[in-house]
């Protein structure tokens, strides 16, 4: 396999809790000794509850929030520490779609200004090969005519066709590296797998590579590599997509996949299966294992020692005593 | 079959008025709901799902421009009743609803069991202490400790607030829930437990539900009848066995393979194009401009009926009737 584009090492993200103006009363750890990689032309999806720390690895990996401990790699090129500068000529490669794009869009910039600021911020290109290359964004992303598109304004367009200038704005750089958080949650079932297939063909077209943050593990079993489940701050389990849903490991991503539900009409008859209680406060995590409050597996020693993330198979790790 | 209907809904039109033109939101749907039944009411957003909601407890929008047709509740039509009456006896009291939201909807500053009990001292008229002693009643009954009537709801997790809002629709011992999107913002674990929360209520107080849900998968697991809506139309309607395993309608079908399945391999496809503007809806068929089976000459020109296909199945479709195929 090629060298990933992105790589992190024991990666933490905390931010602090505190009390009164100056004295710092405990951390968050959104994000706690985490370690992946991203291959080139590879999705990988991050599923996992909200407050889970998906959305905190995403933006650490960009360096959009600054990681407390551990170290990223981009390309093989450490920029944990990488100053304002270099920082800045290095996110043209790298970019961020965000869940709603009726937040992340500015309503008072039409759409052709919305895909043209990137460039104008990095000084690429005179006027009209900034044009052109907005242009072509705009096909790419199929908002066609894109002379008709670049003239509209956020308010005229659906949540779809909002998505996809959001995907446009991201891709005119020309990244390699994309995190994508929930970019289709809010969108209808159908627009779903159309703005999903778009995001396909432009990564095989470009050899791009996703981060998928998804609550959603029916769309990464279709539209990513690999899947990594992440509880309480930390990566629980991680492997290729189809052998991940087809034999979980890890007590949760079972847990997890038994709650999603297919349209069955056999379904009305069953009570679920569902674990209960609620995910941890992340300022007071348990000790151990972070699931195991809620595991139905728990042995005495998940309470105290916190579970190793190994390979249990080829390309397949957990993080769980049940496979010691 | 068994049960008598406890809901039978005919020709229903809400309309509202937007700028200069007519938002045909709802219009002309007809649908029966059994008792101790759930119907899905099914389909993407602005396809006037929860304006079917709005219609059925007639909590209408200053800017309604029509609001006409027949409901039935146990056989007594009462969109004849004037707003008086039908606050007093129907709403609440006989069909009651969770709103889409509703949890993030809570009075901040009031404690949660107080909230319960408003719609019994409001449309009820009970004393403030007996409603609260319902209210608590209810609470436990929606799987909440002991003491959290004392809460507020800043202390409550969403999946909490949530059960908090099903009690609120409960406590007035309605016989029809509406229930509008009612896990949209939980976690998925949240969700399937407010959901086994749901089929055992129904089980064990005879409820009937309207759940309406742009999630298809999850509509199956409370339906025992589907009504698929697409641009202010009921398209489609049935058991649910019969429309999820053999939907009949090109939207229903189409609709179906947009979802990715989990415990399938069936990669998801869509539907090309987006629903129509219900201000200026298309001619005959809505849904004909996006349809793969278009019949031309017939379906972009004449509105089709509602066809009988057996089994208490009806599709609104040229391709099952009309002497065509």
């Amino acid at each position: 396999m090629s060298d990933p584009v992105i790589r992190a090492i024991n990666l933490k993200t905390y931010f602090p809790v505190r009390k009164g103006l100056f004295r710092i009363a405990g951390y968050v750890r959104a994000v706690d000794e985490v370690s992946l990689e991203i291959y080139p032309g590879e999705t990988l999806a991050l599923v996992g509850e909200s407050g889970c720390g998906k959305t905190t690895l995403g933006k650490t990996l960009l360096r959009i929030v600054e990681p407390t401990a551990g170290k990223i790699f981009f390309k093989g090129q450490e920029i944990t520490n990488t100053d304002y500068n270099e920082m800045k000529k290095l996110r043209r490669r790298m970019a961020m779609i965000f869940q709603d794009p009726y937040a992340s869009i500015d309503p008072s910039y039409s759409v052709f200004k919305v895909i043209e600021e990137p460039l104008e911020i990095h000084g690429i290109g005179t006027r009209e090969e900034r044009a052109e290359l907005v242009m072509k964004a705009l096909e790419e992303v199929r908002l066609i005519p894109p002379e008709e598109f670049a003239r509209k304004y956020p308010h005229m367009l659906s949540g779809g066709q909002r998505q996809r200038v959001a995907i446009a704005r991201a891709l005119v750089l020309r990244p390699d590296f994309i995190v994508a958080d929930e970019p289709v949650s809010m969108l209808d079932a159908s627009v779903r797998v159309e703005i999903l297939l778009l995001l396909r063909e432009l990564q095989k077209k470009h050899n791009l590579s996703y981060l998928y943050i998804t609550h959603d593990i029916a769309t990464s079993k279709y539209f990513s590599e690999r899947i990594a489940v992440m509880y309480a701050g930390k990566i629980i389990e991680l492997g290729p997509s189809s052998m991940l849903l087809k034999n979980p490991l890890h007590p949760y991503t079972r847990a997890l996949i038994d709650a999603i539900p297919d349209p069955d009409p056999s379904n009305r008859f069953r009570i679920r299966e569902v674990i209960k209680g609620e995910p941890p406060d992340l300022s007071n995590p348990p000790t151990g294992c972070r699931f195991h409050p809620r595991c139905p597996y728990a042995m005495d020693i998940c309470k105290q020692v916190i579970p190793e993330f190994k390979e249990y198979q080829p390309g397949h790790l957990v993080a769980c005593h049940l496979y010691d | 079959m068994g049960e008598p209907q406890v809901l039978t809904v005919r020709k229903l039109f809400l309309h509202y008025r937007s700028g200069g033109s007519i938002v045909r939101a709802v219009d002309g749907i007809s649908f029966e709901l059994r008792g101790k039944h759930a119907i899905a009411l099914v389909g993407e957003s602005g396809c006037g799902k929860s304006s079917t909601a709005i219609a059925l407890m007639r909590l209408l929008p200053p800017n309604t421009a029509r609001y006409e047709g027949e409901v039935y509740i146990n056989g007594m039509d009462v969109m004849k009743l004037p707003e008086e009456e039908f606050r007093r006896r129907i709403r609440w009291r006989t069909i009651s609803i969770v709103f889409q939201g509703a949890m993030n909807a809570l009075n901040p500053v009031l404690k949660v069991g107080f909230q319960v009990a408003e719609p019994l001292i409001h449309n009820l008229g009970l004393k403030k202490k007996d409603a609260l002693a319902i209210a608590e009643e209810a609470l436990e009954e929606v799987g909440l400790p002991k003491g959290v009537s004392e809460r507020y709801p800043h202390e409550l997790s969403g999946g909490m607030k949530q059960r908090v809002c099903i009690a609120m629709a409960l406590v007035t011992k309605p016989k029809i829930v509406i229930l509008d999107e009612p896990t949209s913002a939980l976690d998925i674990i949240t969700q399937a437990n407010i959901i086994n929360l749901l089929k055992q209520l129904k089980q064990e107080r005879g409820l009937s539900y309207i759940f309406i849900t742009h999630d298809l998968a999850l509509s199956s697991e409370l339906a025992d009848s589907v009504a698929v809506m697409y641009a202010g139309k009921i398209v489609e309607r049935g058991p649910a066995d019969d429309v999820y395993l053999s939907p009949a309608h090109p939207y229903m079908r189409l609709l179906l393979n947009s979802i990715p399945r989990l415990r399938q391999d069936i990669p998801p496809s869509f539907i090309p194009g987006a629903p129509p503007d219900l201000r200026d809806p298309p001619s005959g068929c809505r849904f004909h401009p996006r349809c793969p089976y278009i019949i031309r000459g017939k379906c972009d020109v004449e509105e089709p009926p509602e066809f009988d296909i057996g089994g208490g199945h009806y599709v609104a479709c040229w391709l099952h009737g009309g002497g065509g195929t």
